[in-house]
């Protein structure tokens, strides 16, 4: 096994999160000079033969930031893990929401079940909690921009979103910050909606998708070759944490995503230099219905 | 038909029919094919009106005059309701009590009664102004209306009654408004807040009323009823192609100078005239003349309504095209005249009206003239409600209308076809289109409900039930997904039928005749989807024949209210059609056609087997059930059973035993306790249904079901109900930890003592054995848990129940991972258990488990995980969460014996965790001390401490076992940070706690401690002792895996100071 590259230096020089250096003099502009400048190292996560062992087998998602925007999060449950901090958006002044630290709580309850899915999966993941839905189970279009871009400022590796917004007026915006967010390595993991409508930002490209399958096994998720949605994951009749150290059974696409978010906090924990179009296609790959198991062990002796 | 007199129709054309006619006029057929009395469940609107203060006024009156007096109010009243459709069921002193919907409903029968009530008072207000005059006297009236199911019972004279509770509600709100006012119901409010103004009213308490009753009061204001006017309330969803086809029939219409029809046909609220606003108003008003009529179900003037309407809304009103036209000449002039009287004829008196040809002439050269200037588009409304002369009038447009740009549209729903089969085909050169309007599908309907409900800029997806539920049940009906949100936001309850869309189906129900009626009734007492063959079968003993029965189906398919779905299946167009059938008749006749499907059932089942589907069974105990419960709610002092209760009893205790088998417990609770409820309370299979429902809810995780479920009178003799009960109770709580051990003892005492004189009470016994084998096991006493189990196995063998000999044999399989069996002996059972249980993966699991960790403790740690994960296999396809703690606990296990100590700890903590979410204490602190144990063994003392620390919190919940995990940890720990000779005396007794138990492997690793902490502290003799003793218990239980590290240690210590027997 090859070994992986340790992620090294300052996260905030990587150069995916600098500002784009957009114009060499005799270049034209986005272009660059690879004849005469001397080629900037980076780091790499190289990708073998791809197998879910390769991909997460071992993982505990240790050392992967992941922010959980939702409705807040219980951080009492024994569900949840690993909860690093509580953040909530609280408007302002002038219609804009500001990103203020808050108590580990959650009156509704959605977020602290995707929570301790994504702990139940990667139990060493470090949790952020984004409160968006300041109103129970829904909040504000421009509350959700806010929350959004600033863990994807934050620097998280991955995003959960459960939710999404039916408005029209918000797409432009929410795909914006979805493309800086694939730009700078932050894996923004959606759930499609519930009911057969368009909402945002799930069916962009630039996101990993999850709706769910009807099966009742946590580690089974499915690659779709039917767009908009990328994979299925197990979406009902899920256990998931609920206030008060409670568990109930629930359903929702809500509920497949934190699966497949738990995975990439594994695989990133792993293969930490993994871009978020590699990460993808290591889903793709290491998926119950694309992976086949080779046999050749048994096959060849 | 003449408005406002409950009319006899004939049930096959329709037609009006004179009160006392046997046979129809037009047609011919019977009238009340029936022949005699017809009882039907309605939904009926009734109207209490009352004098206020009629005593006083009768007593200062001359009774003459009293007489005339009371004979006007009457009269007001009673034409204020036959102008609205009602029918006076009495009077009574000076009350009037009217029923609008008894003989045939409409959907719109509370409206109607509002508007007779309004009616009624204003009259009487009028009759004032001349009784203040003459007598110096004022009446008062005040009105309660409420809506809601009765019983009608129609003579074949006509007359009818109507008994139910809305009989006596309405009475009751009549008595409790002011003089003056309107007090409705909720129903009624329900029927009528969209037309009428209401205000709320607190809850009344009514007499006879356990519930304060809430009630609206009528203000009087009518809001405007056109749904074309305002606001669009909801956005237009999936009807492109059917816009389209509107433009195009218009760009016909204009491109050709020529009269076209578009036909829009549909169920009530599933989108036309939304969809014909779309349409209007994508024109600019300027360009195209767009006019707009309604027809309506009843009242006054009713032909021409809808033309009155249109002209009425004249651009810039009738009165100026009016004057207009009339300076144009004297044909204009005639039109204008005869337009206007039409106009008028809404507000006054009917004498100046035009004869219908006249009119019909009118329009067309009204037509003629303004398409001159601009296209004309006509709509028409609700042209079901449309008198055959204005359809006459309209169609005569088409054939006599040339060379004018006019698209009629008129908008209708299906019932149009059977009252004019041939609508739309008038004129072969006009072009006309039907244009029908089908429900939207799951994507449309789910489109629009979440428009209509999720009004939120931002939502979690957690799966919405309400929404889904509507989208679904809605019947791609905008209008029902509407009225079913707002029920939802009103009551904030589950999703129930609205009133409104009720109103709607039972009017469509009542206009059907009567054998058509009766072949629904039946089908829905089947289901939504139904067999010819059981159709055929019910009809022929309503002396129904087969050729008649296929001629009745064809018409209601005809309708579109069933489909052939097969060639002998048919279904309900719409699942609320066959609902609103269903509770429209009788109780007593679903009781008695859910019977006679179920004899009819019995015996398909009973013969050769080729026509009996194996759904058959499931469906007879289904209806032997059902009809009992109708029973139960008709007659609740009737214990007596169907006749078939018995064989439907059966069914379902096969049904449940397999469920039981399968461990589906939610399905066997469910099963077994239906099962119950069709058997004499006295049957002897009571008590063991009773209790195997109770183990399902201990199975499922929740005692306290489990324990309500307990219900000593399942027994014949009381004293032996109660005393089965109470050794199920005890065993509940003493597994749940909700009672001491010694508590139960106690109990146990008690119980051994009441059972001394019931030898032969084997389910008693059974479960006696069964608390005492729980007992001894809380204890870590094992071989006596084993003995009390197979005491307890005899006892299921005895009595022939199947179930409880698994159970029991699984229990005396899974002891052997801690009786002094031995790993071979205890393998073996295993290997016999998994052969017994090889197509049960609920039973295996736990046999599977057992067998992993006595192959782990004999060295085979290959065969541990390879039994592991055949037990996973088989969870994966149950629900089972104590399963998952379970096997998560044996897995650590096996992982600890293989030394890796991290993944171990791991396990541990999530066992810890699954066990305190499961409410089970203390199988949590035990799996906490083994986790802490854990730790020690990756080096990490200091944590471990702590993790100890932590446990030392939580002692009360601790068993012996666990304090001796405990405390032998606490002597490592503490002989680790150099305190060892500190506590050797303390890991000695610990050791000897350890003894308290038969648990060979638990003595081996106490003493094994002991070895190492007095070795520490220097004591080798004891040293050496202790880990000989180790070596010896692990030894005899077969745990080679663990014998080996002892005998390690004990070469170690033997290196050091060798024991004496290795000296020679």
């Amino acid at each position: 096994m090859t070994s992986e590259p340790q992620a090294s230096g300052d996260p905030e020089q990587y150069p995916w999160r600098r500002p784009p250096r957009h114009h060499f003099p005799g270049i034209p502009a986005w272009g660059a000079p690879t004849a005469t400048l001397r080629e900037e190292k980076f780091d790499v996560s190289p990708i073998g033969n791809v197998t879910p062992e390769w991909a997460w087998g071992g993982s505990d998602g240790s050392g992967v930031k992941v922010a959980v925007l939702d409705s807040g999060v219980d951080g009492s449950h024994p569900m949840v893990k690993r909860l690093d901090r509580s953040v909530g958006v609280v408007p302002g002044d002038d219609d804009e929401f500001t990103v203020v630290d808050c108590e580990p709580t959650d009156a509704a309850g959605h977020g602290t079940a995707c929570a301790g899915l994504i702990s139940s999966i990667a139990p060493e993941a470090a949790l952020t909690s984004v409160r968006v839905l300041t109103n129970g189970k829904h909040g504000t279009g421009a509350g959700l921009i806010s929350g959004l871009r600033w863990a994807i400022d934050e620097g998280f590796d991955v995003i959960n979103m459960s939710l999404s917004t039916g408005k029209p007026q918000f797409c432009l915006a929410l795909h914006e910050l979805a493309d800086r967010a694939y730009f700078r390595r932050c894996v923004i993991v959606a759930s499609a909606h519930n009911m057969p409508v368009r909402s945002y930002p799930w069916p962009f490209a630039s996101v990993i998708s999850v709706a769910s399958h009807d099966e009742d096994d946590p580690a089974v998720y499915y690659y779709n070759p039917s767009p908009p949605v990328d994979f299925f994951a197990r979406g009902m009749g899920v256990e998931v944490a609920w206030p008060g150290g409670a568990k109930i059974r629930s359903t929702g696409n809500s509920f497949a995503a934190p699966h497949i978010t738990g995975i990439c906090a594994r695989i990133l924990s792993k293969h930490p230099m993994l871009t978020p179009f590699q990460l993808k296609s290591v889903l793709y790959l290491a998926a119950s219905n694309v992976f086949q198991p080779q046999g050749g062990e048994h096959a060849s002796q | 038909m003449p408005a406002g007199r409950q009319q006899m129709t004939c049930p096959a054309c329709h037609a009006a029919a004179a009160d006392n006619a046997r046979f129809c006029a037009m047609c011919g057929s019977p009238i009340n094919a029936s022949g005699g009395r017809r009882e039907a469940r309605k939904n009926v609107a009734i109207l209490f009106m009352d004098l206020v203060g009629s005593t006083a006024l009768a007593e200062m009156l001359d009774p003459e005059s009293w007489r005339q007096i009371i004979d006007r109010y009457f009269d007001a009243a009673k034409s204020a309701i036959v102008a609205h459709g009602g029918a006076v069921e009495k009077f009574i002193g000076d009350a009037v009590m009217a029923v609008f919907g008894a003989t045939i409903s409409h959907e719109d029968d509370a409206l109607r009664a509002v508007r007779a009530a309004m009616e009624a008072v204003a009259k009487v207000g009028e009759l004032n102004v001349g009784l203040i005059a003459s007598h110096k006297v004022k009446l008062e009236v005040r009105c309660g209306i409420c809506s809601g199911e009765v019983i009608a019972i129609t003579e074949p004279t006509g007359d009818f009654r109507v008994i139910g509770d809305p009989v006596n509600t309405a009475a009751r709100l009549q008595t409790a408004a002011e003089p003056g006012q309107i007090l409705i119901d909720a129903a009624s409010a329900g029927m009528v807040r969209a037309v009428i103004g209401l205000d709320p009213v607190r809850p009344l308490e009514l007499k006879g009323k356990a519930q304060p009753v809430p009630a609206w009061l009528v203000t009087g204001i009518e809001l405007p009823a056109d749904a074309t006017v305002g606001p669009a309330p909801t956005p237009l969803i999936g009807r492109q192609h059917e816009l389209e086809q509107l433009r195009s029939a218009y760009r016909q219409v204009t491109k050709n100078n020529q009269v076209g029809t578009v036909t829009v046909l549909g169920m009530p609220g599933i989108g036309k005239s939304r969809l014909v606003r779309d349409f209007v108003e994508s024109f600019d008003p300027g360009k195209v003349t767009v006019l707009t009529g309604r027809c309506s179900a009843y009242g006054r003037g009713i032909t021409y309504k809808p033309l009155a309407d249109m002209l009425r809304a004249w651009p810039g009103g009738w009165t100026n095209q009016a004057a207009r036209l009339e300076s144009g000449g004297q044909e204009a002039r005639r039109a204008a005249d005869c337009l206007s009287g039409i106009v008028l004829d809404n507000n006054e008196s009917t004498a100046e009206l035009a004869g219908v040809e006249e009119i019909s002439w009118a329009v067309r050269y009204l037509l003629a003239q303004l398409g001159k200037t601009n296209p004309v588009i006509m709509v028409w409304e609700d042209l079901h409600w449309a008198e055959s002369t204005l359809l006459d009038m309209i169609e005569g447009m088409v054939s006599w209308l040339t060379n004018v740009p006019v698209l009629l549209i008129c908008v209708s729903r299906p019932e149009l076809l059977e009252a004019r089969p041939t609508w739309g085909h008038g004129a072969a050169s006009a072009p006309a289109l039907a244009l029908e309007i089908k429900p939207l599908s799951y994507e449309q309907s789910a489109e629009l409900v979440a428009e209509i409900a999720m009004h939120e800029e931002v939502y979690a997806h957690q799966q919405d039930l309400i929404c889904e539920q509507v989208a679904r049940e809605c019947e791609g009906n905008p209008l029902f997904a509407e009225l079913m949100l707002d029920v939802v936001a009103e009551t904030a309850s589950s999703v129930k039928l609205p009133p409104p869309i009720s109103a709607v189906l039972t009017a469509r129900l009542d206009q059907l005749p009567h054998d058509e009626r009766q072949l629904l009734e039946i089908a829905s007492v089947i289901g939504r989807d139904f067999s010819w063959a059981a159709l055929r079968a019910m009809l022929a003993a309503h002396d129904v024949g087969d050729s008649q029965a296929q001629e009745i189906a064809a018409r209601l398919a005809r309708r579109r209210l069933i489909t052939r779905v097969s060639s002998d299946g048919f279904r309900f167009d719409h699942v609320l059609m066959r609902d609103t059938a269903y509770k429209l008749a009788p109780k007593s006749r679903r009781e008695q056609l859910h019977l006679m499907l179920a004899e009819r059932l019995a015996l398909l089942v009973d013969g050769d087997g080729n026509d009996c589907s194996p759904d058959d069974p499931v469906a007879l105990a289904y209806h032997v059930e059902t009809a009992n419960l109708l029973r139960r709610e008709l007659r609740p002092g009737d214990a007596e059973l169907p006749g078939l209760a018995a064989r439907a009893a059966e069914i379902l205790i096969g049904e449940g035993m397999k469920a039981l088998h399968r461990n589906d417990f939610p399905g066997a609770a469910a099963l077994l306790d239906r099962a119950r409820g069709l058997l004499p309370p006295t049957d002897e299979r009571q008590l063991r249904l009773m209790l195997y429902i109770s183990d399902c809810w201990y199975r499922l995780s929740e005692p306290e079901h489990a324990v309500a479920a307990l219900d000593p009178g399942a027994a014949a003799d009381k004293a032996r109900g109660e005393l089965v009960c109470a050794i199920v109770r005890s065993t509940v709580e003493l597994c749940q930890g909700l009672a001491r051990p010694e508590e139960i003892t106690a109990r146990a005492d008690q119980f051994a003592a009441q059972l001394r004189g019931r030898q032969g009470d084997d389910v008693t016994w059974c479960r006696f054995h069964q608390l005492l084998g729980q007992l001894h096991y809380c204890g870590d006493r094992f071989a006596k848990s084993v003995a009390e189990f197979k005491l307890a196995l005899d006892r299921a063998r005895a009595m022939g129940d199947s179930y409880e000999e698994d159970k029991m044999l699984g229990a005396i399989c899974e002891l052997a991972q801690w009786s002094p069996t031995t790993v071979t002996a205890g393998l073996k059972l295993c290997a016999e258990m998994s052969e017994r249980f090889a197509t049960n993966g609920a039973v295996l699991v736990p046999v599977l488990l057992t067998q992993a960790r006595l192959a782990g403790l004999g060295g085979d740690l290959n065969g541990a995980r390879a039994a592991l994960a055949e037990a996973k296999a088989h969870l994966s396809d149950l629900h089972l969460d104590i399963a998952d703690a379970v096997v998560l606990g044996v897995t650590a296990l096996v992982d600890a014996l293989a030394g890796e100590h991290r993944t171990a700890e791991m396990s541990y903590r999530r066992c810890q965790g699954l066990h305190l979410e499961l409410g089970r204490p203390r199988d949590a602190a035990a799996y906490e001390a083994y986790a802490a144990r854990e730790l020690f063994e990756q080096g990490k003392v200091h944590e471990a401490g702590i993790a100890l620390g932590r446990l030392a919190e939580k002692s009360h919940v601790m068993d012996l076992r666990t304090k001796v995990v405990a405390d032998a940890l606490g002597a490592r720990i503490s002989a680790a940070s150099g305190r060892a000779a500190q506590v050797v005396d303390f890991a000695a007794s610990t050791a000897e706690l350890s003894e308290q138990t038969d648990d060979l492997c638990l003595q081996g690793n106490s003493y094994s401690d002991l070895a190492i902490v007095a070795a520490q502290a220097g004591q080798q003799a004891q040293a050496a002792h202790a880990a000989a003793t180790a070596l010896d218990r692990y030894l005899a239980k077969g745990a080679t895996r663990l014998a080996v590290r002892a005998e390690r240690l004990l070469a170690i210590l033997g290196d050091r100071q060798p024991p004496e027997r290795s000296r020679h």
